[in-house]
């Protein structure tokens, strides 16, 4: 079964074995974050607070956790993550959107659904049932967005993939030479906010934070740069070394 | 030292800090590992130079401050009748902090065919860094195989994208 809705300026898309009334409560889940979070709703509590109507010390309880979550992953990244816009506006869209992927899981597993996947403007979480096949999750090719680059399977150690990239904010523009800035960054994560930060932190922060994300988390990742090289962990590559 | 030799030097070096930068960060036990000779390959067809073929034994030093690669014949090395020599040559096994590496040069009539560097990582935990250090082919990740795919991951796309996303043609196909 199949059932998309139009959530947080994308479109989230549902598969999988669906019980009846949930799909409306994963919408409601969505709603709802967004209701507080969007910075384009300026009733939204996020709002309020990027025009500092509201100091965030008296923010609720809901806000003040996105924040710690989001600052904590800054500090774990060194930076290369981070909740605030250049121009110094609290910004939280970076883990609100997974926020909502992983509390619309939590409704799917409460309403008794054993494998789902979640796809939120392609950032998608699963879960497997343990007879069924594998979720295989494709992966857009950032130079033509019509293909795939490669493909990753998601089962009960990694459930979740995020994407981030620049194509979508018209950058693709493929330079030749030795451009070795991230156009496109795909994060496999055991969960959803963990893909989400990830890909965003290494598409920002380029090499050393790839280094870094690779040492730190259990992650599967592939980055491929302005110039078209790929960067890839051995999950999506199909030489392996010949001893490990 | 003759120009194809500087040459073959050049590389070599180059190869040795690659291949020494892509262990940066190992400490612990020894681990073989032996780097992607496609992924060379890439890195050789970039810099590989016009060798200019003059007839000189192919022993040279490297002056690099990573390692000292004393390149010796260790295949069939020789000058052919167009003066460029033809051969595998092998340097000596460097180490640093972080392991061991060896660099191989291989010529046909004095022109740079392949350059492979052979790494040794003191850490197993390290390897998976490794071996995204350097970029790999498109012909070595993993293809995307359709009939499978029942998702797809890509930038975020806006409402209005969405229609023509491979996504949407999913969703329309009921996967």
């Amino acid at each position: 079964m199949n059932h998309h809705f139009v959530s947080m300026g994308t479109v989230v898309s549902l598969s999988g074995d669906l019980p009846e009334r949930a799909t409306s409560a994963v919408e409601n889940a969505f709603a709802d974050l967004d209701e507080r979070f969007s910075l384009y709703r300026p009733e939204s509590e996020a709002s309020a607070i990027a025009r500092g109507d509201l100091p965030l010390t008296r923010a609720s309880q809901e806000m003040r956790g996105a924040y710690e979550l989001a600052q904590s992953w800054r500090v774990a990244t060194e930076g290369a993550f981070t909740p605030q816009r250049p121009d110094g506006v609290l910004d939280l869209s970076g883990v609100v959107k997974a926020m909502a992927i992983e509390r619309a899981g939590t409704v799917l597993d409460e309403f008794g659904a054993t494998h789902w996947s979640v796809n939120a403007g392609g950032d998608v979480l699963t879960r497997s049932a343990g007879d069924a096949a594998p979720w295989v999750i494709g992966i857009v090719d950032p130079s033509d967005r019509d293909a795939l680059l490669t493909q990753c399977r998601l089962g009960p150690d990694a459930r979740a993939v995020a994407t981030s990239g620049i194509a979508e904010r018209g950058e693709h523009i493929w330079r030749i030479g030795a451009d070795d800035t991230f156009a496109q960054v795909s994060v496999v994560a055991p969960d959803i906010i963990t893909a989400d930060v990830l890909a965003t932190a290494i598409l920002a922060g380029g090499r050393h934070c790839l280094e870094l994300a690779c040492r730190t988390w259990s992650i599967e990742v592939i980055a491929v740069t302005r110039s078209g090289s790929i960067f890839a962990t051995d999950a999506f590559r199909t030489t392996r070394p010949a001893t490990r | 030292m003759s120009t194809r030799s500087k040459t073959a030097v050049l590389l070599a070096s180059a190869g040795v800090l690659a291949a020494g930068w892509q262990i940066g960060t190992a400490q612990g036990q020894t681990t073989a590992l032996s780097t992607d000779t496609a992924t060379t390959t890439t890195e050789t067809t970039t810099a590989t130079p016009t060798a200019t073929p003059t007839t000189t034994t192919p022993t040279t030093t490297a002056p690099t401050t990573t390692a000292t690669a004393e390149t010796t014949p260790t295949t069939s090395a020789s000058a052919s009748t167009s003066g460029g020599a033809t051969g595998t040559f092998t340097g000596a096994t460097a180490s640093n902090r972080f392991g061991t590496v060896t660099v191989t040069v291989t010529l046909k009539a004095g022109s740079i065919t392949d350059v492979s560097a052979k790494a040794t990582i003191y850490e197993q935990k390290s390897a998976r860094y490794v071996n995204m250090a350097l970029p790999t082919l498109k012909s070595e990740v993993i293809a995307a195989d359709s009939a499978d795919v029942s998702n797809v991951s890509g930038a975020t796309y806006t409402t209005s994208s969405y229609l023509t996303s491979l996504q949407s043609a999913l969703d329309k196909a009921g996967r």
